[in-house]
């Protein structure tokens, strides 16, 4: 039974109406966002746009989120940030789940390499990931270029180590070396035999570690070391809606609901694929 | 009825049914039967045949989709299936106990066997430490477990299956109860062990005048062990009868298919005799007797109307119309 | 038991060695002049050559290194040029508030699941259904967010708790750290409640929950004695695995609410270039997710003899 189980889609084709409807709801809300971030900025008023006469205004009909401190229109900023946040998660998710896999499948058929990549997986994992992350981006400097030096070198542990767990369930070590007895070549065994039966898992890990990558490029916006202003991206915005939060709280509580809607939107399609793809785990 | 003379057990049109998404299975359709004092009383029948739902009805512990929906359990004359909460806690606690079918799982396995078993002695009433402690070792000796002293600060997991089972025990005679509820309590043991505690279970309802009500697939089981039989399928209640006459001349083409299913040494057959078909769907609910589909001798009337238990020979029962023109041909196929 | 604690300790120290050169090479690797940043922008060239000399930057890396080595040995973590002070004694001013805050969260964090997570599991099939909804929801929401609508609904509208700040007495302490507490809770909770009821359903079905009550014990007493002790062991281990990231968060929430712990510390050490002292509370940090993890499998093999048998044949 899936999140959302208490409604159940009644309508349409057969097929669509056996997923669940977390999945469906999931890549509804993530295919808006994505419709929004990439056409929206075309409809919205100048994000970047000062009006010193309309600072600080609430929610209105000229300004459906009201303005900030420069007078810019908010929901203009929210609108052009999702670009860059989504972006975010997408660049982030999909290189760390790629070398993650990689080195988990070679670590789970190879076992001097298994050794070593443990070990550094343990290393990187036991500690306070986002510690790390601000670490790495604070010693090189603020900025999305170095963002993306951390998000690499912290973020392929996860896969790392769930992959290589699977293939060793698989049958790992021995697969390969029976397989190399029989004269078959390793990589053939890789990708035929092997890698089909282990992209279920790193692949839910992804739709958790999207959300969570939004969630860290938005703190670090939002800390002052990552976007840069006068650039909208929502967690700084959220940062730069601190200093008025008891006189303009619209300023950081709508960015934050952008955030929420991208990273609920994200789970809930984990959520529902994990449904779909593995049942038989017990709810 | 004087004391004596009741029964400990008595069901009367018990019915059961585990609720679902869609329709729901029987899981139990008008059983009736009941266990004298000191009987040992076996339910079998295979897997799914309702003979472990019946037996936790007894005891109140259904599983949260199932439930009674006809007829009337009593143990020691006391009303189970109305029961109040109280009222099942308190014939829990003085008139029956249940043996389950795994003792690893049915042990807790983060409290010592001492705990466990004190724990049973104190729902039973007994305050004093030391008496309750000297119970607990007298039990553990009467089920035959040696060094009770150091085996009471055991956990669980560290003792052997067949120990296990007879704390198992032990923590069910401890209150010494009137009844006791066995599921196929051999099932999860090795072979060799499943012979000492069917004895021990035997021995001790001798000695201490306990009923048993022992749940299990294994006709080989109930004719070592018990006096009285009952044989289920599909949730009813095909035949009963003391356990040397029911085996000698089944009245009922199921268990004389049972019999005849049993392999034995020195039998001249290439094949193992098995009885044709599937076991029945229990979700859903046919017409005339439940076994006719697979029945070597169903008739016209078999499919068509439902045949009840019905008395011959003193006190066997069987459900089969047709048992008195079949008794040849029973008996002869069990041997 | 022992032995176990004294291995486990051993083992800690080559981490840190590790950890130390990691930092060590990670500080030394960025660009920027420590020299320049500690004199400011009008410093002479003679003035920071000599202070590259005083502080031994202009010799090989790996005699630093063993400068380095031996100061930690002594318990030197460095100075602070930035605060005027040891390392170290910065890291001392702020621990107490820094365990404070922690210890607090996991506090309100395990009041507000167990309950949760006991309800939803006698609840049945909706309550699964919520404590998923509830988990999807906290993954969703960035702490440094709930912690400002905590502000702005109870410090701000509502100004039941103060705006920030640690306070001097217990009680003072105990109402500034309420809703920093409460914004780490709040990401705990989910995870807590999720592994909880999981097990508490689970145990619920099991036979020796069913083996209790057919001993005539009471049903409230079958659900502590019985269900719930064997239920708590995931829950704790989960917990432990989380105070890692819990240390994370202590860095944006304190942030937030201006709690001078030693995530503030980190926070401003890192803007402001101060290495030795983000050296210090890395080592900080990563010593107290080691003393968790250590705690946590001592408390799982008091409440669970399985696994206290599996860790001494594991010597």
């Amino acid at each position: 039974m899936s999140t959302v189980a208490l409604a159940r889609v009644t309508t349409g084709p057969a097929w669509l109406r056996r997923l669940p409807p977390s999945l469906i709801a999931g890549t509804l809300m993530l295919a808006v966002a994505i419709i929004v971030a990439w056409t929206g900025p075309m409809f919205t008023l100048d994000p970047l746009e000062l009006d010193f006469s309309a600072v600080l205004q609430p929610p209105s009909a000229e300004h459906w989120f009201g303005t900030d401190n420069f007078g810019r229109d908010i929901f203009s900023r929210v609108i052009n940030a999702a670009a860059i946040d989504l972006q975010f998660g997408f660049l982030c998710t999909i290189p760390t789940l790629v070398v993650g896999t990689a080195l988990g499948v070679v670590a789970g058929t190879t076992r001097w390499f298994d050794t070593i990549l443990m070990r550094l997986v343990d290393i990187v994992v036991a500690f306070p990931f986002y510690v790390l992350i601000i670490a790495i981006v604070a010693s090189l400097g603020p900025g999305v270029s170095n963002m993306f030096i951390a998000v690499m070198i912290v973020g392929w542990a996860s896969y790392a180590r769930v992959v290589r767990n699977e293939v060793l369930v698989v049958g790992g070590h021995q697969y390969v070396e029976a397989a190399r007895v029989l004269g078959l070549s390793s990589s053939r065994v890789l990708w035929r035999h092997i890698l089909p039966n282990v992209v279920v898992q790193p692949v839910l890990l992804a739709t958790t570690n999207f959300s969570a990558w939004i969630l860290v490029g938005s703190a670090l916006g939002f800390l002052g070391l990552g976007v840069q202003p006068p650039a909208p991206e929502w967690g700084v915005m959220i940062g730069e809606g601190r200093t008025f939060l008891a006189q303009a709280p619209w300023m950081a509580i709508l960015p934050g609901l952008a955030i929420f809607y991208v990273c609920l939107a994200a789970i809930l399609v984990g959520d529902g694929l994990s449904d779909v793809l593995r049942p038989e785990v017990a709810r | 009825m004087s004391p004596a003379a009741m029964p400990t057990v008595e069901i009367d049109d018990l019915s059961i049914v585990y609720a679902a998404e869609r329709g729901g299975t029987v899981a139990a359709r008008d059983v009736s039967f009941a266990v004298q004092r000191g009987e040992i009383f076996g339910l079998v029948g295979e897997t799914g045949s309702g003979k472990s739902t019946i037996l936790r009805a007894i005891i109140g512990l259904l599983h949260r989709n199932a439930s009674v929906t006809g007829g009337t359990i009593r143990v020691s004359g006391q009303d189970v299936t109305g029961a109040s909460r109280d009222k099942l806690v308190e014939l829990r606690r003085r008139h029956m106990a249940m043996v389950f079918q795994d003792p690893l799982r049915a042990l807790n396995p983060v409290m010592t066997i001492g705990a466990q078993l004190a724990e049973a002695a104190r729902a039973a009433g007994l305050r004093d430490r030391a008496r309750i402690r000297t119970l607990i070792i007298e039990t553990m000796a009467r089920v035959g477990i040696s060094d009770a002293q150091m085996r009471m600060r055991a956990y669980p997991h560290e003792l052997s299956g067949g120990l296990r089972q007879r704390i198992a025990i032990a923590a069910a005679i401890l209150r010494a109860p009137e009844l006791i509820l066995a599921d196929e309590p051999t099932t999860a043991l090795d072979v060799t062990i499943q012979d000492q505690i069917l004895m021990l279970l035997r021995s001790l309802c001798r000695d201490l005048g306990m009923s048993v009500v022992l749940v299990t697939h294994d006709i080989g089981v109930v004719a070592q062990t018990c006096d009285r039989v009952g044989v289920l399928y599909a949730g009813r209640l095909v035949e009963t009868g003391d356990v040397a006459t029911v085996l000698r001349a089944p009245s009922h083409p199921y268990t004389a298919a049972l019999l005849a299913s049993i392999p034995r040494i020195g039998q001249h057959r290439d094949r193992l005799r098995v009885i044709p078909g599937r076991p029945a769907d229990l979700s859903v609910q046919v017409d005339g007797c439940p076994f006719a589909p697979r029945c070597d001798y169903a008739s016209g009337d078999c499919t068509v109307i439902r045949p009840r238990l019905e008395t011959h020979r003193g006190s066997q029962m069987t459900a089969c119309w047709r048992h008195n023109e079949l008794q040849p041909q029973l008996a002869g196929a069990s041997t | 038991m022992l032995t176990f604690i004294v291995v486990r300790v051993a083992q800690m120290v080559p981490v840190l060695i590790g950890i130390s050169l990691a930092m060590f090479v990670l500080v030394r690797v960025v660009p920027g002049d420590p020299a320049q940043v500690a004199l400011g922008l009008y410093a002479t060239p003679e003035a920071m050559a000599e202070l590259r000399t005083l502080w031994g930057l202009d010799e090989p890396l790996y005699v630093q290194y063993w400068v380095f080595l031996q100061q930690l040995l002594r318990g030197d973590l460095g100075y602070s040029y930035f605060y005027g002070q040891s390392a170290i004694s910065l890291v001392y001013e702020r621990l107490t508030p820094e365990l404070f805050l922690v210890v607090y969260a996991v506090a309100i964090a395990v009041v507000i699941s167990v309950p949760l997570a006991i309800w939803a599991s006698l609840r049945g099939g909706i309550a699964a259904a919520l404590s998923r909804l509830l988990i999807v929801f906290g993954m969703s929401m960035p702490a440094y967010w709930i912690g400002m609508l905590l502000l702005l609904l109870f410090a701000i509208w509502w100004p039941i708790f103060p705006v920030g700040g640690y306070g001097t007495t217990l009680g003072e302490q105990l109402r500034a750290l309420f809703l920093p507490a409460l914004t780490l809770a709040l990401g705990l909770v989910p995870l807590i409640v999720r592994a909880l009821r999981a097990s508490l359903v689970e145990a619920l079905e099991a036979d020796h929950v069913d083996m209790a009550r057919s001993k005539g014990i009471v049903e409230s007493v079958v659900f502590f004695r019985h269900a719930f002790r064997p239920a708590l062991i995931p829950s704790v281990t989960i917990l432990g695995l989380h105070m890692g990231q819990l240390i994370g968060a202590t860095l944006i929430v304190e942030f937030v609410f201006a709690v001078p712990g030693l995530g503030q510390l980190m926070l401003t050490a890192i803007s402001s270039r101060d290495y030795p002292t983000v050296v210090a509370v890395t080592l900080v940090f990563a010593v107290f997710v080691m003393v968790v993890n250590l705690l946590t499998d001592i408390i799982v093999a008091l409440l669970d003899p399985r696994a206290r048998a599996a860790m001494v044949s594991a010597q």
